[in-house]
């Protein structure tokens, strides 16, 4: 019976890499629960990257099973259509597209979700005068600072509503006043809108106001720290 | 922003490949333009000139490649004209000659008394006496090329002729004939009793099915000879038959190496964009949406490299025809036809050079696409 208090769940799941010579993931097991801000931490290596992958979908593990909301999705084109519902994903280093305005790059995840072009626009308008950058909708990412560019990703990957927002190392190409900004962003996002944010990051003060921290090293999850939990204190 | 934006941005972003491959597409269609409306522009011309002379049928040597080398005995003309539903029969000798101004000029032999004579427009003087084998009349081009009005001479083959007029008629290659009586012709190029072909018109009561079985008796009756309708006989000339040949053949090369430049181009693209790709396919893009992405492209480059093709095409078309060798042999026509036939392998184009990049594309694995450096 699927626990519908959970969005998304690693099941004993493994990633192995170069026909077993790296283990990026061992037999890990990780609920996420509904609405829930989930801090990921561990060092660099560790594993926490592939584990988010492993969440949306974008890997998939060696051993093990990955669920979305108690099924587990088969095929990659399953996953793309929850990518493009459901799930939002933030990268490091943006991954804006270098040709098209920070409002244009907001609109691309809505192509197929959003039908009308003024609807894809206005939604689109909204998302970045809620980042504070209405201002530089006309703008080309390379015209933008690192968190100003950030931010319009977080706008891109809020544009079609996600139940999920994933963040891997959201600062980690940023000044600490712009890392500090942007995490308040999605502190902020998280709390109003009541989705689920998991961020991985490999600074642990950035955990500070998570609803739960876990950490991972060397692809397992660690035994908790004060103040922290582990996966596995989910079950 | 409308999808299309995608692709046209990441075409615009890169302006410099983008307008080369333009204009490699460009040189493919105008090529393809100019010389398939070259070869339609021959035949046209040919067709005009003759279906201006009101003739139903043209008689030929049946096999022969080149017909105005080809010979047939004057004396056939009269065995034509006593058959059934055959109205008149006119002999024709035809030659290419080169003046002495270096142009090439066609020389046609009528003889006296033809309902041929009559079918020219004089503008200017009058037509051949009827005792006069030293006298020519000429097409309004040849006249204001050699600057020569009525009752000043020139040269042909080493002889002196005196121009009798000048006639305008609605074929180049008409404008670029001259007309000679028939005797004259045959003693210049000592080709006595012989013509290149027959000119038949038939009886006027006669309908199109009699014109097919009068073609069926004539057939039977004259084996050594082909009776062609005036349409046909650009259709069936086996030297049209070898240049529309050679204009097909070449275009296709022009437009495989348009094919490859656009694949090249595409590929490219591919390669560098691997991390965008990685992204869009991050975000929920499917594998739908990034082939129609790159198909996209493939057709705007395509398209506006066929569309600046059109213009180069329809330019170099008019270059060739004012070729001094080419010169009142080629109609400029461009018909909707191969307006049609330029638009359908611009798509073509579009489609087959952007598939294999596009099927690259989305097939990448997008994680490894968003670790690509």
């Amino acid at each position: 019976m699927p626990d519908d208090s959970l969005i998304a769940a690693l099941e004993g799941v493994s990633r192995i890499y170069d026909g077993g010579r790296i283990s990026a993931l061992n037999s890990v097991t990780l609920h996420v629960r509904r609405n829930e801000f989930l801090v990921i931490t561990g060092p660099s290596g560790s594993g926490k990257s592939t584990l988010l992958h492993l969440l949306c979908g974008l890997d998939r593990p060696t051993q093990g099973r990955v669920l979305f909301e108690g099924s587990e999705p088969r095929s990659s084109k399953e996953w793309t259509k929850l990518r493009a519902k459901r799930i939002g994903f933030v990268f490091q280093s943006f991954n804006l597209l270098p040709t098209l305005t920070a409002l244009e790059n907001i609109e691309v995840p809505m192509f197929g979700q959003v039908s009308l072009r003024s609807d894809r626009r206005g939604r689109a308008m909204e998302l970045l005068s809620g980042m504070g950058l209405s201002d530089r909708a006309g703008q080309f990412p390379s015209e933008l600072s690192g968190g100003e560019r950030q931010r319009v990703a977080i706008a891109r990957a809020m544009a079609n509503n996600p139940d999920i927002l994933l963040a891997d190392e959201p600062t980690g190409n940023l000044d600490s006043r712009s890392s500090a900004e942007v995490m308040k962003l999605l502190f902020d996002i998280q709390s109003k809108s009541n989705s689920t944010l998991v961020i991985v990051t490999h600074d642990r003060d950035l955990a500070k106001g998570a609803e739960r921290t876990i950490n991972i090293v060397d692809g397992r999850i660690s035994q908790p720290e004060a103040g922290e939990e582990t996966a596995a204190c989910t079950l | 922003m409308h999808f299309i934006t995608v692709p046209f941005r990441n075409l615009v972003n890169r302006p410099v490949r983008s307008v080369l491959t333009g204009l490699g597409i460009a040189v493919a269609v105008g090529s393809l333009i100019a010389l398939v409306g070259m070869s339609r522009g021959l035949e046209l011309a040919w067709i005009n000139s003759v279906s201006e002379r009101g003739t139903d049928l043209v008689a030929v040597k049946k096999g022969s490649v080149e017909i105005l080398t080809a010979s047939l005995d004057e004396g056939i003309a009269g065995e034509l004209s006593n058959l059934k539903g055959v109205k008149s029969v006119a002999g024709e000798l035809v030659d290419l000659v080169q003046l002495e101004t270096g142009d090439s000029v066609l020389l046609v032999g009528w003889g006296e008394g033809s309902f041929l004579w009559n079918t020219l427009q004089l503008s200017e003087g009058s037509l051949p006496g009827a005792d006069r084998a030293d006298e020519v009349v000429i097409g309004r081009s040849i006249a204001e090329k050699l600057e020569a009005a009525p009752g000043e001479t020139m040269r042909i083959h080493n002889r002196e002729f005196r121009v009798a007029g000048i006639f305008k008629q609605k074929g180049v290659m008409s404008n670029n004939s001259i007309t000679i009586p028939l005797k004259a012709m045959q003693d210049l190029l000592q080709r006595h009793d012989k013509v290149t072909q027959f000119n038949i018109r038939i009886d006027d009561n006669e309908d199109t099915r009699n014109v097919q079985t009068l073609k069926g008796v004539l057939h039977k009756r004259f084996a050594g000879l082909s009776f062609q309708e005036t349409g046909e006989m650009a259709e069936n000339n086996e030297i049209l038959k070898l240049l529309r040949a050679v204009v097909w053949g070449v275009s296709v090369i022009a437009l495989v190496m348009a094919l490859v430049i656009i694949l090249n181009t595409l590929l490219m693209s591919v390669t560098e964009r691997t991390r965008e790709i990685g992204t869009l396919m991050a975000v929920g893009w499917s594998k739908g949406r990034i082939l129609l992405m790159f198909v996209l492209e493939g057709l705007l480059l395509s398209f506006s490299g066929s569309a600046a093709g059109a213009l180069i095409g329809i330019y170099g078309l008019r270059l060739l025809a004012e070729h001094p060798r080419l010169q009142g042999f080629v109609e400029i026509y461009i018909p909707p036809s191969l307006l049609l036939e330029v638009s359908a392998a611009a798509v073509l184009l579009g489609l087959l050079g952007s598939l294999l990049p596009a099927w690259r594309a989305a097939g990448l694995n997008t994680l490894e696409a968003l670790r690509y450096e």
